[in-house]
């Protein structure tokens, strides 16, 4: 199992109200499975997200990671399992602008302390298969949006996570540049590593293994809260 | 890590540069006026002869009419009666030297045609002077125990330079006042930052030259020393200082500085009882009237009480310290707006597994450039700075002073460059430990959502 939520809650408190982001969540995704999260804006997804890659903390309940029981881990812990276990890709590329393409990559590599030659060998096979290779020394403000998310995959693949977490990795391209980012993700998928990925693009979402919805915080999939009751 | 982190910190000085600047410049004026007046009481501060300063002891004593007001203080206290440094010069003491001098002003002249004749301030003194202040000569030597009254001159570098243009001048002639002196000696640069010997801790001039006290009142030199006098004698002291030297040698004004070289502490605690006796015995002649108080004090001593600058540099001291709290809550300010404008980077560092400490360090090496860059400026704000208020110095002296005198004391040295950096580096950590702990703890999540 890669990922396992049981009744995971995150609450938002102010002074004045409770905000219940996450209510009693459960999702189990096993290793290899390519999950689309779908819902509407403030069902919960982003928050989700933050919990599953380990930016944010939960309220309550359990989360396993790879079978590791995240819950007290120290931040300097949790941020060594983002780093070698999680890729992120985000809907707006998130790269650093005044780097080049191949520094950008290397972002993630650098804080792991690889050895030099370990991360330009790893920085030249995420770019060549993401199809900008020959662009490693471009800067971002150089590249076209669907080049850019293409960086950020490179960048998000290039440690070889245990899996990908996608947030609207779609969301600002244009149609043909959505596709190539999408079958992109499926190639990575195939060889194995884990991906969820929220959109709002219901096409998108169909092309997964699974979607899973969100609905004012918590999961709306029958044939999973059945399997998890089993 | 350290060396990737030195990378972006680098980077990020780059990163809204205008900013950086600002930043550096406020650190750099900040240290450039606390600095400048640091040094000045630093170089104030700086005991001269370090390895002489507890050795070298000056000797005062109440000598005063009866109803002369109380003093407490060591440096308000009168110096020596003529007649006094005289008995005490030619007792058996434990002291290992003992010295004494008087200012006069003659006119001295080369008689060269390419030289004029200087108005000099001049040291009279006794032989044993030079070895206990660790005098140094670039020719010749001191003149001897044997010749305190003979015409001969000790005169400075400088002197030696506008009468004789530098060369040796060992046997050449001086017109001193009234009088005619054989120089036997040229001293080098003294490197004491102040006159201590005189009694006057000036740090504007140095002496022009030194003679025989004998001669100087063989040739009646015009004396120009800080005199108290008895009422009876409080008239004269226009004619003691010119015409009347019998009158003054014989009165019971103080005016002689008296200097003993006391090995140690012991010896300094036995010349004290001496110097009680000594009074009790003047006391049997019908003088010291008021009960005993001498003050023998070691220059360390002395420096120890002294309030060099008074309360206008204490003021000044003062302002450059709130001057530069006053610019480090700048740079506060400044700091926290830049870091917190570079959060999303942050955020996007930490989601790709930067650890709290790993982005601290990032910070804290900007900080640490921030702070060299400022302090390096800041040397340089304290050179120009001490270099105007030795200008400034020099027009309240209506250009009297010396200038390679007050170079002395208004110089940069080493200790001071490297506290000036020192002190910038570890007081912009001290403030950017805030604006740090703020971008550290900026929530990875914060910022990674949307274009």
């Amino acid at each position: 199992m890669m990922l396992k939520m049981n009744n995971v809650s995150k609450i938002y408190r102010t002074e004045l109200i409770e905000t219940h982001a996450l209510r009693d969540m459960n999702l189990h995704v096993e290793e290899g499975e390519f999950i689309a999260i779908t819902g509407p804006s403030g069902s919960g997804k982003s928050t989700f997200l933050n919990i599953a890659g380990l930016l944010e903390n939960y309220s309550q309940g359990d989360y396993f990671l790879d079978g590791e029981n995240v819950s007290g881990l120290s931040d300097d812990k949790l941020s060594t399992i983002r780093n070698e276990k999680i890729g992120f890709i985000f809907q707006g590329f998130n790269l650093i602008p005044d780097l080049t393409l191949f520094d950008n990559v290397d972002v993630p590599l650098c804080y792991r302390g690889l050895k030099s030659a370990d991360r330009k060998k790893r920085i030249e096979e995420a770019l060549e298969m993401v199809g900008l290779a020959s662009r490693m020394k471009h800067f971002p403000g150089q590249l076209s949006g669907g080049q850019q998310q293409r960086v950020a995959i490179a960048r998000a693949i290039a440690g070889s996570p245990r899996f990908l977490l996608a947030d609207e990795p779609t969301g600002n391209l244009d149609t043909l540049m959505a596709r190539q980012v999408m079958e992109l993700l499926e190639d990575i998928n195939k060889k194995g590593t884990t991906i969820i990925m929220v959109t709002h693009d219901n096409q998108l979402a169909k092309r997964a293994h699974r979607n899973v919805q969100i609905l004012d915080g918590q999961v709306n999939d029958i044939k999973q809260r059945e399997a998890i009751a089993v | 890590m350290f060396k990737y982190n030195l990378k972006l910190a680098f980077k990020s000085l780059h990163y809204r540069t205008g900013l950086t600047a600002l930043m550096v410049a406020t650190i750099g004026i900040g240290i450039g006026m606390l600095m400048t007046m640091v040094t000045i009481g630093h170089q104030a501060r700086k005991v001269p002869l370090p390895g002489l300063s507890d050795q070298l002891f000056l000797v005062r004593m109440d000598s005063r009419h009866a109803d002369a007001r109380d003093v407490t203080l060591p440096q308000r206290m009168v110096n020596l009666t003529y007649r006094d440094a005289l008995n005490l010069f030619n007792a058996k003491t434990v002291a290992s030297q003992q010295t004494f001098n008087f200012k006069v002003f003659p006119i001295l002249d080369a008689q060269e045609e390419s030289s004029r004749p200087i108005q000099a301030m001049v040291d009279a003194t006794t032989a044993s002077f030079f070895d206990m202040f660790g005098a140094r000569f670039i020719y010749g030597k001191a003149w001897t125990k044997s010749e305190n009254g003979a015409p001969v001159i000790v005169i400075s570098k400088k002197t030696n330079d506008q009468l004789f243009g530098g060369r040796d001048s060992i046997g050449e002639q001086i017109v001193v006042g009234t009088g005619k002196a054989t120089v036997v000696g040229v001293l080098d640069d003294w490197s004491t930052p102040r006159r201590i010997f005189d009694g006057s801790y000036s740090s504007s001039r140095f002496d022009d030259a030194f003679i025989p006290y004998q001669f100087a009142l063989d040739i009646n030199a015009q004396r120009s020393q800080r005199m108290s006098c008895h009422p009876q004698d409080a008239g004269k002291r226009l004619a003691f200082t010119t015409t009347d030297l019998q009158g003054l040698l014989s009165s019971e004004c103080t005016w002689v500085n008296f200097w003993a070289k006391i090995d140690n502490p012991a010896d300094a605690q036995q010349y004290r009882a001496f110097a009680e006796q000594y009074v009790v015995e003047q006391k049997g002649y019908g003088r010291f009237p008021r009960p005993i108080l001498n003050f023998i004090l070691n220059i360390d001593e002395q420096y120890a009480m002294a309030r060099f600058g008074g309360g206008r540099q204490e003021t000044l001291n003062l302002l450059a310290y709130l001057f530069f709290f006053v610019c480090l809550v700048n740079a506060v300010g400044m700091l926290l707006t830049k870091f917190l404008s570079t959060s999303k980077e942050v955020c996007l560092r930490r989601a790709l597994g930067a650890k709290k400490k790993i982005i601290m360090g990032q910070y804290l090496l900007e900080v640490m450039m921030i702070g060299l860059m400022g302090g390096l400026l800041g040397v340089v704000m304290s050179f120009g700075g001490l270099t105007l208020m030795k200008h400034v110095r020099m027009y309240a002296s209506d250009y009297t002073a010396d200038m390679e005198v007050l170079n002395l004391a208004y110089q940069l040295d080493w200790s001071m460059v490297s506290a000036s950096i020192g002190v910038a580096i570890a007081s912009t950590i001290v403030v950017g430990l805030y604006p740090v702990w703020r971008i550290v703890n900026v929530s990875p999540a914060s910022q990674l959502k949307g274009a």
